[in-house]
Order: structure tokens, then C-alpha cells, then sequence
């Protein structure tokens, strides 16, 4: 066991879960910084200098612009209905499966030697680290990119997704190539801008439909006097219970 | 050299007209100049464009250049007719971002490095437009994540499949022969081609993952509909078809029922799109599902794991992109001409317009094509050898829907009129009167400030003009296909330089 790889497999895990549980915009995006910018250590050898600052830059860059357009506002959707220690639990459990797998999938590979007789802590080799720590990175991800309602989480769940792909990519065939690397990168940076651009969106209408709100409410005294916002016009971001907006044509 | 030329114009050039898009003018120009570019750099791809790059080969070959010709011309043509009528080139930026990250994809043998460029330009030209739009607001973000989903989660199937086909699991680790009959081999490699073949389905939006595609259609620029639906997700269904030749191919597994489920969610995508196609009275969801249909035809191109299905698929995938971009360019002049976009509001409309009538043959001809062409020849083969008689016979039916669909949108302009379309202006070219002066008495300075009014005033039918030239290159392209030259030049095919953990070796 590399303790050094045990260790940035263990942060990158942890990551994942703060990004995937805290309900504040800041510790969920410290949490994504984690993942997205250890992540890319998690192979042995280590990638070179360059695919590495590469791979950190983006992940600090796309972790700023999601701050960037969220910042200096109640941000809305964060937070696990599990809470953490669940989520913790879950990490843990599906990475413990990661290591295990990779073991298996070791003692498969031509020519290897299997590990019959070695300690627990043998099998923490750097492929099982990065497929326990991606899996772990996989499925605390997964229910915020599938279900989350607003744009933020629903960013944060699908780059955790993303990395917990490459990840496992990483554990089961060795690490990518440089091109691979890099084309990740672009993948990486790309949902992150794409998602940046879903919040700033999705907080700009937020805006306007406060301003509509505060103008409707200074036009109605009754309304105003008796604390009532304006009644909501179409599109202006009102869901039903299945989340589909419950006016947008668009949307329809 | 030349596709890593044409990817570093592309991409910083895409990025800078999407980042300036608050300047019009500017963005425009900056987007216009790298579009024109990149046509004469795609022109210039070879056969022995060869160069090594971090660690892999990018090489070019003659499909190569046909697809990227295409895509830029198409890119450069539906730009200009954005500007002229459309979002005023909000997804010129963009859609050169995809042209850069897609060209560069299908250059390289690796299929990871591929699914991974290709999901990220399908994302950038997805998302991006979304927000200039005028009026965004939360339906739009919710649209946003809606396309965001599912781009996402093909692209991250497609690369598990690879990270699964260079494992110790994968069949180029397997111990005996793959036909030697290894049953837990058989469905590992089963349930490889169903994720590949997933991650394209719902790439491509066929049935049953339409519905993100059809709302693509209806919500966002139209110009950003061949970008997204049409070019990036052919490419990745190249990329997927040339990993299944590699990886999946020479295993010889029979794959019954993979093969099965394939031709059915293949042949529901044929009849339930033309179907939706026919009963649609909207022009943009017309080409939504036509587009749906496409998609079942290019993924019955999976159900059969042969050389001659391969290449058959490659042509109808690039020929029927081609022919797409020529209606949605249709869609959107026609759309911003006549300012309505149900057929019923739309009587005549090719009687007013007789540039859009001629675009709108063009595509008629290439959709349903004729005997000779290779979509025609494409689209029998692949019915006949992934469905079973005679079924075969029903989806083949089925496929020609678009004589039905878009026969349709021809009579309609042929009838009466509608007031909508009588009280459109422009649809004719129209010089007298911008020079009071006359053209020829004037001097070529008075000319050339006069040239502004004139295009103004006649700017749809400039950008009919753009369609027409879209429609032309679709027709050739889906006359002539590419599958021949390109399987004589395989990518990235350079003898000892593919590790099996870079399973692709065709591209194209």
C-alpha cells in the first residue's frame, strides 16, 4: 500500500461526499475541488507535470465559475435528504466494493501473480484506490445529476459523476493517455461551464422574478399591506410536483 | 497538421465568438472569418496527414475531409442565414467549438478520446445558445439541464464501454479465442455492445430517449439542431461503430438477443418517428422526429456486426446529416420569412417563395432519396440484414415516410396562400429602389454603401439562397456517401502504434 495514494484516495472520497451533502455553496464547492483536483494523482505512475496542472487548473477553474455565477446569494437545492453520515456510509461501502473488484480483476489480468495470502492492506494497490474512490465518487453523484431540481446541484452531481467515471476508468484499464487526459479535461471543463451557465441563467430568472414579485407587491397595497408577493406569472420558474415547470412553453 | 490546424482555429475561434456574442458585430465577424477559415482548412485534410500528439497518432484521410468540408461549409452556410434571419449567429461560436473537438475525434485511434470530445462539443453547442436566448428565464435553465442530462450520460457509457473493452474483463484479455464458447465472456461482451449502443441511442435521440432531442428541436435555435443532433452525434455513433470493429467484431459471439433488442428499439425509432413525423403539424417538430427516424436507421447499423453494414451505416449517417442541416436550414428562413411555423398558418408558402421551394426539393430528394444514391442503397441494406422477413419489409416501408411527411410540407405550399405567407415581404429579390439613382450609373463607392440597404432588404432571400446552398451539399453527400474512400484510408491506422487500450483503428 502507497499511504500517500491511500491518503489522496481518501480525500478525493471525502470530497465527493461534501459536495454531494453540505447545503453551503462554499463547502460543497471546496468538497468538488477535492475530487476534481486530487482525482487526476490517483494512478501510478503519475500523470506528467503538464496533463496534471492541466487537469488541477480545470477543476479549481470549473469549481470557480460555478461559485462565480452562485456566489453572494442563498443558493437554493444543496444538500442531501440522506445527510452525511449516510452518504459517508454509502462511500464507504461502495469503495471497500471497488477494492475488492479491482482485486479480483488483478488476479484476472495475463500473468498476474494473485494476491492469496496478503494482507488487507496489499490490496489497497493504486488500481483498486482509484476504481474505490471513483465508484465512491460515481454513486454519491449519481442522485444529484439524475434528480436534482436546480442547476447547481444538479452541476455538482454530474462532475462528481464524471470523475468517479474516469476514475473507475482508471482502476480497470490503467491509467488514460495524455490525448485521453486531456480530451477528459475538455469534458470536464465543458459540463462545468455548460452547468455555469445553467445557474446563471436559472439565478438571473430568480432575479427577475423576485424584482416582477417586489413590483407586483408595490402596485397591490392590499397585497403589499397583508405581506403577499404578486400572483406568479407564466414562466417564471413555478414547478409541479414532478418538477416540470408549470408554465414555460418551452418546457413543455 | 491539418486537422490540428483546423482544431486550434476552431476551438479558440468558436470560444471567442461565443464569449463576444454581447457585441454582435464583433462576434459575427470574429465567428464568420473562422467558419470561412475552416473551410479551406478542412479542404486541405489528406491521407497522409499524419502527425503524432501526445502519445497518439491524429491522422486524416479522405472521409475524413469530406465530413469536415461538410460540416464547416454547413456550419459557415447555416451561420450565415442565422445572422441574416435567425438568433443573429448566437450558435456560430459554439457550433465551431464542435467542429474543432469533432474533427479532432475523429482522428485519433482511440474511441475513449473520441466519446470524451464529442460529448464535450455536443454540450458546448447545446447549452451555449441557451444564454443569449432573449427572455431566458428558469424554464429555460430546466431545459438546459434537460439537455445536459442525457449528453452527459452517453458520453460517460461510451467511456465506460472502453475503460470495460482494455480491462483485464475486456475480450482483448481473454484467455482462449472469444468464439471459444466462454459463456460468461459472451455476455460480458453482450452487455459492452448494449452500453455502446445505449450511449448512442440516446446520443442520437432515438426512441425511446427522444423526447430531450424533440424538445432540442422545438426550444432551441434552430442552427443549433444539425450541430447537436445532426454532426456531433453521427460522430459519435462513428467513433461507437469503429470500437465495435475492433472490440466487439472479432469475437464472433452470436449476440442473438442483443442483436434483436437492437432492431427493435431500431425499427420502433423507424415507425413511431415517421409516425410523429406525419401526424406533427409543427415544421420544427417535423424535423425533430425525421430526425428520430434517422436515428433508427443509423442504429440498425449495430444490430448487424459486419464490414458492408459498417460502411453502409457510415453513409447514412453522414448523408442523412448532411440532408437534415439542408431542412433545418429550410426551417429556420421559412420560419423567420413567414414569421408562423404550423403548416396550417403556412399555405403557399413555396409559391411565395420559389428559393425555398427549390431548397426544399433538394431536400426531398435527398431524404427519400433515389436508386443509385448511397442512402438509398444504405437504408435497404440495413434493413434487410438487421430485421428479420418480413419485418423488414414493414421498416423499410416505414423509412420512406419522409415522402409522406415531407410531401406533405410541399403540397401545403403549393396550395392557396394563407394570410401569414401573403403578408410576407422579401421573399423575392428585390433591387429597384435602394439606388434611386440606378446601379449602373453609380460609382463603385456609391455601390458599395448601398450594399448594406441591399442586403437588409433582401435578406431572406439571402438566406434562402444559404439554404439552397445547404440543401445542394446534403443531395451530393447523400449521393455519393463516404463509406468507400474512407474504408480504404482507415484512421489512425498506423501499424503497431494502437495499444489495445486504444481499440479504435476506423474512424472513418
Amino acid at each position: 500500500m502507497n499511504p500517500a495514494l491511500a491518503g489522496v484516495a481518501l480525500a478525493v472520497t471525502a470530497g465527493a461526499v461534501i459536495a454531494a451533502s453540505s447545503r453551503e455553496a462554499r463547502a460543497a464547492l471546496v468538497g468538488l475541488v477535492l475530487t476534481l483536483g486530487l482525482g487526476p494523482f490517483l494512478t501510478d505512475p503519475l500523470p506528467g507535470p503538464a496533463v496534471a496542472g492541466a487537469r488541477v487548473v480545470t477543476g479549481i477553474l470549473v469549481a470557480y465559475l460555478l461559485w462565480a455565477v452562485s456566489a453572494g446569494d442563498e443558493v437554493r437545492g444543496l444538500g442531501s435528504r440522506i445527510g452525511w453520515p449516510a452518504e459517508s456510509l454509502l462511500a464507504l461501502g461502495v469503495a471497500i466494493a471497488g477494492v475488492v473488484m479491482a482485486s479480483g480483476l488483478e488476479a484476472l489480468a495475463p500473468g498476474a501473480p494473485g494476491r492469496a495470502g496478503g494482507g488487507p492492506l496489499d490490496a489497497l494497490t493504486p488500481p483498486a484506490l482509484a476504481l474505490g474512490a471513483g465508484l465512491a465518487s460515481l454513486v454519491v453523484g449519481l442522485a444529484p445529476a439524475l434528480v436534482g431540481r436546480h442547476a447547481l446541484r444538479t452541476a455538482i452531481g454530474l462532475l462528481l459523476v464524471v470523475q468517479g467515471v474516469v476514475l473507475a476508468r482508471t482502476g480497470i484499464a490503467g491509467p488514460p493517455g495524455e490525448l485521453e487526459q486531456l480530451g477528459i479535461d475538455a469534458l470536464v471543463l465543458t459540463v462545468g461551464a455548460s452547468a455555469a451557465f445553467i445557474v446563471f441563467i436559472e439565478r438571473r430568472s430568480d432575479a427577475d422574478a423576485a424584482t416582477e414579485v417586489a413590483l407586483g407587491a408595490a402596485h397591490d397595497p392590499i397585497r403589499a399591506e397583508a405581506g403577499l408577493a404578486a400572483p406568479p406569472r407564466p414562466g417564471t420558474g413555478l414547478r409541479d410536483t414532478a418538477g416540470r415547470d408549470s408554465a414555460g412553453p418551452a418546457a413543455r | 497538421m491539418s486537422v490540428l490546424l483546423l482544431a486550434a482555429l476552431t476551438i479558440p475561434g468558436g470560444l471567442a465568438a461565443f464569449l463576444s456574442f454581447g457585441r454582435p458585430r464583433v462576434s459575427v465577424a470574429v465567428g464568420g472569418v473562422t467558419a470561412l477559415l475552416a473551410v479551406a482548412v478542412a479542404a486541405t485534410i489528406g491521407a497522409h496527414d499524419t502527425i503524432p500528439l501526445a502519445g497518439t497518432v491524429v491522422s486524416g484521410s479522405d472521409g475524413l475531409r469530406t465530413v469536415a468540408l461538410t460540416w464547416a461549409a454547413g456550419i459557415a452556410l447555416l451561420g450565415l442565414a442565422d445572422v441574416l434571419v435567425g438568433s443573429g449567429g448566437a450558435t456560430l461560436g459554439p457550433s465551431l467549438m464542435a467542429l474543432g473537438t469533432g474533427v479532432l475525434a475523429l482522428s485519433v485511434a482511440d474511441a475513449g478520446i473520441g466519446f470524451a470530445l464529442l460529448t464535450a462539443g455536443g454540450m458546448a453547442v447545446a447549452i451555449g445558445p441557451l444564454a443569449w436566448l432573449p427572455g431566458a428565464g428558469s424554464d429555460v435553465a430546466l431545459l438546459g439541464l434537460r439537455f445536459l442530462r442525457p449528453l452527459a450520460i452517453a458520453g460517460l457509457l461510451g467511456l465506460g464501454a472502453v475503460a470495460w473493452g482494455a480491462s483485464a474483463v475486456g475480450p482483448f484479455f481473454a484467455t482462449e479465442p472469444l468464439g471459444g464458447g466462454d459463456p460468461a465472456m459472451e455476455v460480458a461482451i453482450g452487455l459492452g455492445f448494449l452500453t455502446v449502443v445505449a450511449a448512442v441511442a440516446i446520443r442520437m435521440g432515438a426512441i425511446p430517449a427522444h423526447v430531450w432531442a424533440s424538445r432540442l428541436a422545438e426550444a432551441a435555435p434552430m442552427s443549433a439542431v444539425p450541430a447537436t443532433l445532426g454532426w456531433g452525434a453521427a460522430g459519435f455513433a462513428l467513433v461507437a461503430l469503429a470500437w465495435i470493429d475492433v472490440t466487439i467484431a472479432p469475437a464472433g459471439a452470436p449476440l442473438f438477443a442483443e442483436r434483436g433488442l437492437i432492431a427493435l428499439v431500431a425499427s420502433a425509432s423507424v415507425l413511431l418517428g415517421g409516425l410523429a413525423a406525419i401526424l406533427h403539424d409543427d415544421i420544427e417538430h417535423i424535423l425533430g422526429y425525421s430526425i428520430v427516424q434517422d436515428a433508427g436507421v443509423a442504429l440498425l447499423a449495430f444490430g448487424v456486426v459486419r464490414p458492408d453494414a459498417a460502411q453502409a451505416g457510415r453513409d447514412w449517417l453522414i448523408g442523412m446529416v448532411a440532408v437534415k442541416t439542408g431542412l433545418a436550414a429550410w426551417v429556420l428562413v421559412t420560419r423567420s420569412t413567414f414569421g408562423v411555423r404550423r403548416l396550417s398558418e403556412l399555405r403557399g408558402w413555396a409559391r411565395s417563395s420559389p428559393l425555398l421551394a427549390v431548397a426544399f426539393g433538394l431536400v426531398v430528394l435527398g431524404a427519400v432519396g433515389l436508386p443509385g444514391m448511397a442512402t438509398f442503397a444504405a437504408r435497404g441494406l440495413l434493413t434487410d440484414a438487421a430485421v428479420a422477413a418480413p419485418f423488414n419489409l414493414v421498416v423499410l416501408l416505414a423509412a420512406f415516410a419522409p415522402v409522406v411527411y415531407l410531401g406533405r410540407v410541399f403540397m401545403v405550399g403549393l396550395d392557396r396562400m394563407s394570410d401569414a405567407v401573403r403578408g410576407a415581404e422579401g421573399t423575392r429579390p428585390r433591387l429597384r429602389g435602394i439606388r434611386p439613382a440606378g446601379w449602373t450609373a453609380s460609382s463603385v463607392v456609391v455601390l458599395v454603401r448601398a450594399m448594406p440597404a441591399a442586403i437588409r432588404t433582401n435578406r431572406f432571400v439571402l438566406a434562402a439562397g444559404s439554404a439552397v446552398l445547404v440543401a445542394v451539399i446534403g443531395l451530393a453527400l447523400a449521393t455519393a456517401g463516404v463509406g468507400g474512400s474512407a474504408l480504404d484510408q482507415p484512421l489512425g491506422d498506423e501499424p503497431g502504434t494502437t495499444e489495445p487500450s486504444v481499440p479504435v483503428e476506423s474512424g472513418l
